[in-house]
C-alpha cells in the first residue's frame, strides 16, 4: 500500500499539485495523474479554501480530450466515446436490446398516462451482473403495483462519468437525445437504479431548462415501505454492511432512506463501515474510471471490502451499478467469494416479499 | 441655554441614573474608551456582563510583540476606572433594552444577582475556603477547578466575590455555609435580578470577541483527546495564575510536553460549515509569542507550527516573527494539517501534514495547540438589534467604511473588535478614537456631570527626615521567579531610613492599593519606593494611593518605581531544568 493522504487514499492523487501545477503549465496533459480522480466528492466536502477540485480536474480533462492524448489507462476511453455515439451505451451493446434484460417479464413500454418512467441505465441494461438488479426492481414494482414502464432502445445513457471525462459535447448530445425522448413520451417522473444517473438527471439536466421528477430506487423503496406497499412476508437472517455510494450519499445527501429501508426487514443484522456517510469511501468506479484500469494496489474497492470484512458482515449492500462492479470485481482479485457476498439493496427486498 | 436644559435633566432625574456616555463592555478596549472619556470631563457609565471588569486580555499571559505582561498592563487601568470619579462600574450586567435617540438614550439594565452584597463584602475569600462546591474555573477555561463561591481573579474589579448557578443552595436549597463564615454579613440570597433604567447621550459598543469553539468540526478532536487544546487554553497554561500556577501541563498525566505543535488557522481562512471566512489576524503573532515562552519555559522544547502562510503585520512583528523562526528546534511548515489519532497508552497525538517535495507525512506530537481565530461574541445579534445597529456577514458590526468606529446608527460607537478581529494596540486604538468621536457629538455638555478629582493638601516634606516605605511586587511569577523577594524586602530593612518593607503577590491589585495607602498612614511614610514592573504602568497605579491617604507631599508627588520586570534586567542564565522528561 502507498502511503495515505488526509483526504485521498491514494498519494498519487494530489489535488493541490495538479490544480496550482496546470495554472503554471507544469501538469502533463497526457500523464496519469488527470485520470486518478474518481470524483467522490470528498476533497471539496473538506476543502478548507473552496478549491473546486473536481470542476478543475474536468477541466483538465477537456483539454486531454481537445487534443487527444491520453496516458495507457485513459486509452479505453476512445471506445467507449465510440460505443455512446454509436449506440447510446458505454458496455457496446446493441441499442435494439436495451430492453432486452426485461424479457419475459410483465414490464410495458412507457406510455404518457403512466405513473412513472423506470429508467435503468446501461449498467442494468446491458451488464449480466446488473441485469439482475433491473430485474429485482422490476419485479418489486410490480409486487406494489406500481404503474410504470421503460423506454427500452429509446432510452441512451444518461452522459454523467463521460461528461467528467472531459467528454463534453458528447454530454450534451446524449443529454438532448434524452431530453427530447423525455419530452416525447410525456415522462414526468424518473426513476433511476443509479446514482450517477439521479445526480445528472436533478442537478445538471436542468441547465437545459428541463425539470423532471427524479426519484433514486432508495428513495422510492422507502416511500413504498412507509405507504405499506411492500407485503415484507420473510425474513433475512444475515449481517449486512451499507456502502453509501458517493453520488448518492456525499453528492445528494441520501443517506438515511436506503438504512431505513434496510432495518425495516426483520432479521437484518445492520452494521455500519468504519467510514460511512460524509465520510465513506468510493468504490473508485466514479469519474470514469469504471472504464479504466486501475493497479491493483491501490483499489478503493479492495479496501473498502477489507472494511466490510472488519465488521463481520456476511454480506456487502449498496445501490449503485458501479459500485457493485467495482466490488464484485476486487471480491474475486481478493479471492474473498466465500467470505463476502455483494448485493443491491432491491435484491434483499425482492429476496423477502 | 444647553446647560440649562441639562441642569434641568439632572434636577429631574434621580442622582446616578444620568450619564454622558455608556460603553457597553468593559475589556482593554471599553476601559480606555471609558477613562478617555471621563477624563474629558464626560460621565461614563462601564457595563460587563461578566462579574468583573478586563475581558480577554485579562486571561492573556503576555501580550505581543514586547511580551509583556498582560495582566500589569491591564489591572492598573481597572483601578483607574475604579477610582475615577467619573466612571461608574455596572459589572455582572446585562442589556435589557434601549430606546431613545442620539443624546438622549434610554438603556434598561439587569443586573444580576451576585448574591453578594457588594457593599459589604472586603473580598476577604473567607467564604471561597469554606465553599464545599467544586466547579470547572471558567477564567482557566475549565482547566482547573474554582469554588461555587469565588472572585473572578485576584485583581478582579470589583473585588468582591459572587456565586455561580452551580451553588448548593441556589439548586438544591441547603448548605448556606457561606452565610455563617461572612463576618461582614454580605451573602444575600434574597438577591433579584435588578432592573434599571439609565440615560445617556451616547453609546460606545465594545463587546470584544469570543475565541471560536473547535467543537463544531469534529476533526478537530478538542474534546475528544485530552491533549489538544486551543490557544486559549494555553495562555491559561503559561500563566503564573493559571491552573498549574504557571508550568505546563498535560491533561493526560500532568506531565510537561516537550514536543508541541500549533495548528494555524483553526476557524479562520475556512470556508467549511461552522468555520470562518475571515483572517483573524492575531493568531500568527500569538502563536509566535506561546512558542518563545514555551522555549522560555523549557528549552529544549521542540515546537512545530503549521501555517497557511504567516500573516504577522503590524509594527516590528516580522522581526518578532523572525525572532521565534530563529529559535532552535523552532519549524514552521506551510501546510494544512490533519489530527488523526491519539496513541491511549501514552496520550500523544499524530499530526498528518503535506509536504511539498516528501508527499505526506505524520508525526506524534505531546500536545497540540490549535490557534483559534476570533469570532463575534456569543448574543451579538440580540445585542445589535436592540441598539439598531446592522451586522455584517460574518457578524460583526457593520461599522462606515470611511470611519471604523461609526455604527450604521447615529450616537452608537464601535470600540475595538466589534469591528473585526484586531489585537490590543488596534483595540486601544479604536478605543480613544469612539471617544472622541463621543466627545464629538455631546461637546456641549461637557464637565456638565463631571467630577473632578480632589486631592489632599500636599505638604513639604523636604526638610524632614526620610522615613522610607518598601514594596516589592512578585507579579505573580514573572519578578518572584528571578528575584528574590522576601531577601530584597529583608534586604531594604537593612538600609538606613527604611521604616517598612513588605512584599506583595500583585502590587497593582485593589487590595493591595489599598494596603499600601493604609501604611503610609500608619507609618507616617514620606518616600515611597515601588519596586515592580514598568513605572509607566504604576504611575496612576500606585501614585493615586500615595497622594491620596497621605496628606502629605511625597517626594515630587510620585513614588519611585523600580523597573525590576524580567527582560529589563539583565539575567542570570537559568539553571538547567531538573523536570523528568515524559
Amino acid at each position: 500500500m502507498r502511503q495515505r493522504l488526509p483526504l485521498e487514499p491514494v498519494q498519487r492523487l494530489f489535488h493541490a499539485q495538479i490544480g496550482p501545477g496546470a495554472t503554471f503549465g507544469l501538469t502533463e496533459i497526457d500523464g496519469e495523474d488527470l485520470w486518478l480522480c474518481t470524483t467522490c466528492g470528498r476533497c471539496p466536502e473538506r476543502c478548507p479554501r473552496d478549491v473546486k477540485q473536481i470542476e478543475s480536474g474536468v477541466a483538465l480533462r477537456r483539454m486531454a480530450n481537445l487534443y487527444d492524448v491520453y496516458p495507457k489507462t485513459a486509452k479505453p476511453l476512445r471506445s467507449i466515446r465510440g460505443s455512446l455515439i454509436s449506440e447510446g451505451n458505454s458496455l457496446s451493446g446493441e441499442r435494439g436490446k436495451r430492453g432486452a434484460w426485461a424479457d419475459g417479464m410483465a414490464v410495458p413500454a412507457f406510455s404518457a398516462d403512466m405513473e412513472i418512467l423506470y429508467y435503468p441505465g446501461c449498467y442494468p441494461s446491458f451488464d449480466p451482473r446488473m441485469k439482475k438488479v433491473a430485474r429485482a426492481t422490476a419485479d418489486i414494482l410490480n409486487k406494489a403495483g406500481v404503474n410504470f414502464g421503460i423506454l427500452g432502445e429509446k432510452e441512451s445513457c444518461c452522459g454523467e462519468s463521460i461528461r467528467k471525462t472531459g467528454a463534453e459535447e458528447l454530454f450534451v448530445k446524449l443529454a438532448k437525445d434524452n431530453i427530447k425522448t423525455f419530452i416525447d413520451q410525456g415522462v414526468k417522473k424518473i426513476l433511476v437504479s443509479s446514482p450517477h444517473c439521479y445526480h445528472t438527471f436533478k442537478n445538471e439536466y436542468p441547465d437545459f431548462m428541463v425539470h423532471f421528477e427524479i426519484v433514486h430506487i432508495s428513495q422510492y423503496l422507502f416511500e413504498l415501505v412507509k405507504a405499506g406497499r411492500l407485503d415484507i412476508s420473510k425474513a433475512y437472517e444475515k449481517k449486512i454492511a451499507y456502502h453509501d455510494p458517493c453520488y448518492l450519499g456525499r453528492h445528494n445527501k441520501i443517506f438515511d432512506e436506503p438504512r431505513e429501508v434496510l432495518k425495516s426487514v426483520p432479521g437484518i443484522e445492520f452494521l455500519e463501515l468504519s467510514e460511512s456517510r460524509m465520510e465513506s469511501l468510493c468504490c473508485g468506479g466514479g469519474g470514469g474510471r469504471v472504464w479504466m484500469e486501475t493497479e491493483k494496489d491501490e483499489r478503493f474497492g479492495a479496501l473498502r471490502l477489507q472494511q466490510a470484512l472488519d465488521t463481520g458482515a456476511e454480506e456487502l449492500v449498496t445501490c449503485c451499478p458501479y459500485c457493485i462492479t467495482m466490488f464484485e470485481d476486487s471480491r474475486i482479485t481478493m479471492e474473498i467469494e466465500d467470505k463476502i457476498v455483494i448485493k443491491d439493496i432491491t435484491e434483499i427486498i425482492q429476496a423477502v416479499i | 441655554m444647553d446647560t440649562e436644559r441639562i441642569q434641568n435633566l439632572k434636577e429631574g432625574l434621580a442622582d446616578g441614573d444620568f450619564g454622558d456616555v455608556m460603553v457597553v463592555g468593559g475589556g482593554i478596549s471599553g476601559i480606555q474608551a471609558s477613562l478617555d472619556l471621563a477624563t474629558a470631563g464626560f460621565k461614563v457609565y462601564l457595563v460587563d456582563k461578566s462579574p468583573t471588569i478586563g475581558g480577554h486580555m485579562s486571561q492573556l499571559d503576555k501580550t505581543f510583540p514586547t511580551n509583556d505582561c498582560s495582566m500589569c498592563i491591564e489591572s492598573p487601568k481597572f483601578i483607574e476606572c475604579n477610582r475615577h470619579p467619573n466612571i461608574e462600574i455596572l459589572t455582572y450586567t446585562e442589556i435589557a433594552g434601549v430606546e431613545g435617540e442620539a443624546g438622549n438614550f434610554s438603556v434598561t439594565l439587569v443586573k444580576k444577582p451576585r448574591y453578594i452584597d457588594e457593599n459589604k463584602c472586603t473580598g476577604c475569600t473567607a467564604c471561597v475556603e469554606y465553599c464545599p462546591i467544586n466547579y470547572p474555573d471558567p477564567f482557566n477555561q475549565n482547566i482547573s477547578d474554582n469554588k461555587a463561591i469565588h472572585i473572578f481573579f485576584a485583581q478582579a474589579v470589583p473585588l468582591v466575590t459572587y456565586i455561580d448557578d452551580t451553588c448548593l443552595y441556589l439548586k438544591e436549597g441547603k448548605c448556606r455555609l457561606c452565610e455563617r463564615i461572612c463576618t461582614a454579613d454580605a451573602i444575600d440570597f434574597l438577591q433579584k435580578p435588578e432592573k434599571t433604567t439609565v440615560k445617556v447621550g451616547a453609546v460606545i459598543l465594545s463587546p470584544g470577541i469570543d475565541a471560536f469553539d473547535p467543537r463544531v468540526q469534529a476533526e478537530y478532536r478538542y474534546g475528544t483527546f485530552a491533549n489538544v487544546v486551543t490557544s486559549l487554553d494555553y495562555e491559561r497554561l503559561l500563566c503564573a495564575t493559571g491552573p498549574y500556577e504557571g508550568e505546563i501541563l498535560r491533561a493526560t498525566d500532568k506531565k510537561h510536553p516537550h514536543n508541541i505543535a500549533w495548528i494555524q488557522c483553526v476557524g479562520s481562512r475556512r470556508v467549511t460549515p461552522g468555520e470562518n471566512s475571515y483572517c483573524s489576524g492575531v493568531c500568527c503573532t500569538y502563536t509566535q509569542k506561546q512558542v518563545i515562552l514555551t522555549k522560555d519555559h523549557d528549552a529544549d522544547a521542540k515546537c512545530t507550527i503549521f501555517h497557511n502562510d504567516i500573516r504577522s503585520f503590524g509594527k516590528d512583528f516580522e522581526r518578532f516573527y523572525q525572532r521565534t523562526a530563529a529559535l532552535p528546534d523552532v519549524h514552521f511548515i506551510r501546510s494544512y494539517a490533519n489530527i488523526v489519532r491519539e496513541d491511549s497508552a501514552t496520550g500523544n497525538i499524530t499530526v498528518r501534514y503535506s509536504t511539498p517535495n516528501d508527499g505526506v507525512k505524520e508525526e506524534e506530537f505531546d500536545m497540540v495547540v490549535l490557534s483559534v481565530g476570533l469570532t463575534p461574541p456569543a448574543g451579538m445579534k440580540d445585542l445589535a438589534k436592540m441598539f439598531g445597529v446592522e451586522l455584517n456577514a460574518h457578524g460583526f458590526c457593520q461599522t462606515n467604511p470611511t470611519n471604523p468606529m461609526q455604527s450604521s446608527r447615529k450616537g452608537v460607537f464601535i470600540s475595538g473588535a466589534f469591528a473585526g478581529p484586531m489585537d490590543i494596540p488596534e483595540s486601544v486604538l479604536s478605543a480613544s478614537g469612539a471617544g472622541s468621536l463621543c466627545g464629538e457629538l455631546l461637546d456641549y455638555q461637557r464637565g456638565e456631570l463631571a467630577r473632578s478629582r480632589v486631592y489632599p493638601l500636599e505638604r513639604d516634606v523636604m526638610a524632614e527626615e526620610p522615613r522610607v516605605g518598601v514594596y516589592v511586587c512578585h507579579c505573580g511569577a514573572n519578578i518572584g521567579r528571578v528575584v528574590g523577594i522576601p531577601s530584597t524586602v529583608e534586604y531594604a530593612l537593612s538600609l538606613p531610613n527604611v521604616v517598612h518593607a513588605e512584599d506583595s503577590l500583585f502590587i497593582c491589585s485593589t487590595e493591595a492599593a489599598q494596603r499600601l495607602a493604609d501604611s503610609i498612614k500608619e507609618k507616617g511614610l514620606n518616600r515611597v519606593v515601588v519596586a515592580a514592573c514598568t513605572p509607566r504602568t504604576h504611575e496612576p497605579c500606585s501614585g493615586t494611593p500615595c497622594v491620596r491617604p497621605a496628606s502629605t507631599s511625597i517626594f515630587s508627588n510620585l513614588p519611585i518605581s523600580g523597573n525590576i520586570v524580567p527582560g529589563c534586567i539583565p539575567r542570570k542564565p537559568k539553571p538547567p531544568p531538573k523536570r523528568p522528561r515524559t
